[in-house]
């Protein structure tokens, strides 16, 4: 309306703002944002450890060893010291690779040698590789030596349901409520589950989840377990280092 | 208020306020890469996903505190005239919040990502395993309707009454929001101080809104005790001063704002045909009753804007008996000149 006039100390967006007002919408402003920030300090203060997972999109790599496709794909990597390491396979994005890996493992027990092009996703010394896009697989390479097996025997564990992807280091949270929906579209999709826990002495460990069969657990029957608090029943193996637990029971913890 | 439409009508206060209100988003923004930076690593996108959706929860709180406030005191007027770019820069942070969710959360998966959001949370199991997503979802639908008819354009085209009725579902929007909030991050968080900070949000919102509706409700029932006669008394003549108006509560939706003036006293609707505002809280500028809100005049003694404007609202009859002025309950129609009552003069005109 009007573009002058005099509105003493009375606002009018249109005419010039009374001093007293511009006093204390500059105090309320500069009060506001200082108390934002402490909420957001407050946030992040509560916001729980993400781990020290990386993923290392920014350099290709190449490992060579023997695929295997079954129960998830995965290539047994001959280590430095003698033994193998089991190296998860996985595609891009919230997808498993059995597709991609299955031509290349043969299921008369023949063990072939490839090599697998892409990014390591690696956590607490666990690695799990990110096929490239292009033709990731090759025949070839080194067989790495005869496998390690340790049975442990039938456990408990109290944990969480994770997809192995996310949580080595893809997403940082890759656990908890908040990832609960990514990682069912992960699991959904192919990417091998685990149970993760806490050990005694603080640090987190994982073992991969599958059937009482050794093959993967259905979908259905998994996802209403997926990062909520789960208890576990099964036999723990360990394979090249990697635990394996066949699950004969989940419950939700006592 | 304009005689024809403009995308926004800027003049120098509210370009003062957007360009306070980008620096303050952006130290905010800045402030939490900061405190998230010093707490454990977190994703990049997880990073600014977090930074935005903090950002317009804290946003919303401070929209929703602007209106009980501003009935506390006039000097967050300033606040509350461009209060609609709070709101709509309030959903776009929202949105990007969401918007990276989805992509982060539900992409790049073998479900389309909306069929994965309404899909994946499917225990309904107690509060530790409620689906949080779809309230936020709610939540940002509601808010995408009050963003997008946030323009005058659709106050006039929609009627006061079902834009105001629209714009109230900010309410649920919030309630929602809180709701997403406790279902969703607060089930993850290590410390309680989140969940104190999240319940102390909440009751300072309720608590300004009860503050300001014990204020109203003790106004109303001193005015509706003093009825009598078929017209209602407003008050002793020396009770308002030069240039201010008493609000009188003649019903449940109907106030009218009793003016003093340069010619004696008039009485209109003491709602502004604008949004709603308190006509009664405003003052006489430039010979015009002048709403607190968004600066929308009005004469007194007829209730039309001045020319070229077109709003009107309705006036009241008015009659002082010895010192005290009373208003006829009756209103008459919107813009229709009534002669102001002067003191002294013991009748109606």
């Amino acid at each position: 309306m009007s573009a002058e006039g005099d509105s003493g100390d009375f606002f009018v967006g249109y005419l010039p703002t009374p001093a007293r007002d511009v006093r204390w919408t500059r105090v309320f402003v500069i009060a506001t944002v200082i108390l934002a920030l402490a909420a957001a300090v407050v946030f992040n203060a509560a916001a729980p450890a993400t781990g020290r997972g990386v993923w290392d999109t920014g350099h290709e790599v190449t490992l060579e060893g023997e695929v295997i496709a079954k129960p998830f794909p995965m290539l047994r990597v001959a280590r430095g010291d003698g033994t193998a390491e089991r190296v998860l396979l996985v595609e891009m994005g919230k997808h498993g690779a059995d597709a991609r890996v299955a031509p290349f493992a043969k299921t008369d027990g023949t063990r072939t040698a490839v090599r697998a092009r892409g990014y390591l996703i690696t956590r607490d010394g666990q690695r799990m590789l990110e096929l490239s896009e292009d033709e990731p697989i090759a025949v070839g390479g080194v067989l790495p030596p005869a496998g390690q097996f340790d049975r442990i025997g039938t456990v408990e564990l109290v944990g969480e349901i994770v997809d192995s992807k996310c949580w080595l280091g893809v997403m940082k949270p890759g656990d908890g409520k908040t990832h609960r929906d990514c990682a069912t579209l992960c699991i959904r999709g192919g990417i091998p589950p685990s149970i993760v826990c806490r050990a005694p002495d603080g640090s987190m460990r994982r073992a991969l989840v599958v059937g009482q069969d050794g093959a993967p657990l259905p979908f259905d029957v998994l996802a209403p377990w997926i990062a909520r608090p789960v208890r576990v029943r099964g036999a723990v193996d360990v394979v090249d280092g990697l635990a394996v637990i066949r699950v004969t029971e989940l419950n939700e913890p006592a | 208020m304009s005689v024809s439409y403009q995308a926004v009508q800027w003049n120098a206060a509210k370009k003062a306020y957007d360009r306070r209100l980008a620096l303050a988003i952006a130290v905010y923004l800045g402030g939490f890469v900061l405190a998230a930076t010093a707490a454990f690593e977190v994703s990049p996108i997880v990073l600014v996903m977090r930074a935005f959706g903090t950002g317009a929860v804290l946003l919303l709180v401070l929209i929703l505190s602007i209106g009980p406030l501003a009935r506390c005191t006039p000097r967050m007027a300033p606040l509350l005239y461009n209060r609609r770019h709070l709101g709509v820069t309030m959903f776009l942070m929202a949105l990007v919040h969401a918007l990276l969710a989805t992509v982060w959360y539900h992409g790049f998966g073998v479900l389309d990502p909306l069929t994965s959001i309404l899909s994946s949370s499917t225990p309904f199991e107690g509060a530790a395993q409620f689906p949080f997503q779809p309230l936020g979802l709610a939540a940002l639908v509601i808010l995408f309707a009050m963003a997008a008819t946030s323009h005058d354009f659709w106050l006039r085209n929609l009627s006061p009454r079902v834009w105001k009725a629209l714009h109230l579902c900010v309410y649920l929007a919030f309630a929602l929001i809180v709701a997403h909030v406790a279902f969703g991050s607060l089930q993850d968080a290590i410390w309680s101080g989140y969940a104190w900070m999240t319940a102390a949000g909440t009751a300072w919102i309720v608590g300004i809104h009860l503050a300001a509706g014990v204020k109203e409700f003790r106004v109303d029932r001193r005015a509706r005790a003093l009825a009598a006669d078929g017209w209602v008394r407003v008050g002793e003549v020396g009770e308002i001063e030069e240039g201010r108006a008493k609000a009188v509560k003649l019903g449940p939706a109907r106030t009218v704002a009793v003016f003093r003036h340069a010619r004696g006293f008039s009485a209109i609707s003491g709602v502004c045909a604008h949004q709603g505002g308190p006509l009664a809280e405003g003052r006489i500028v430039d010979g015009c009753v002048t709403c607190p809100w968004h600066g929308y005049q009005y004469l007194a003694e007829s209730g039309q804007s001045p020319p070229p404007f077109t709003e009107r609202i309705p006036t009241y009859e008015l009659r002082i008996e010895g010192r005290t002025i009373f208003v006829s309950p009756t209103p008459n129609a919107p813009g229709t000149p009534v002669p102001p009552c002067a003191a002294g003069e013991g009748g109606a005109a």
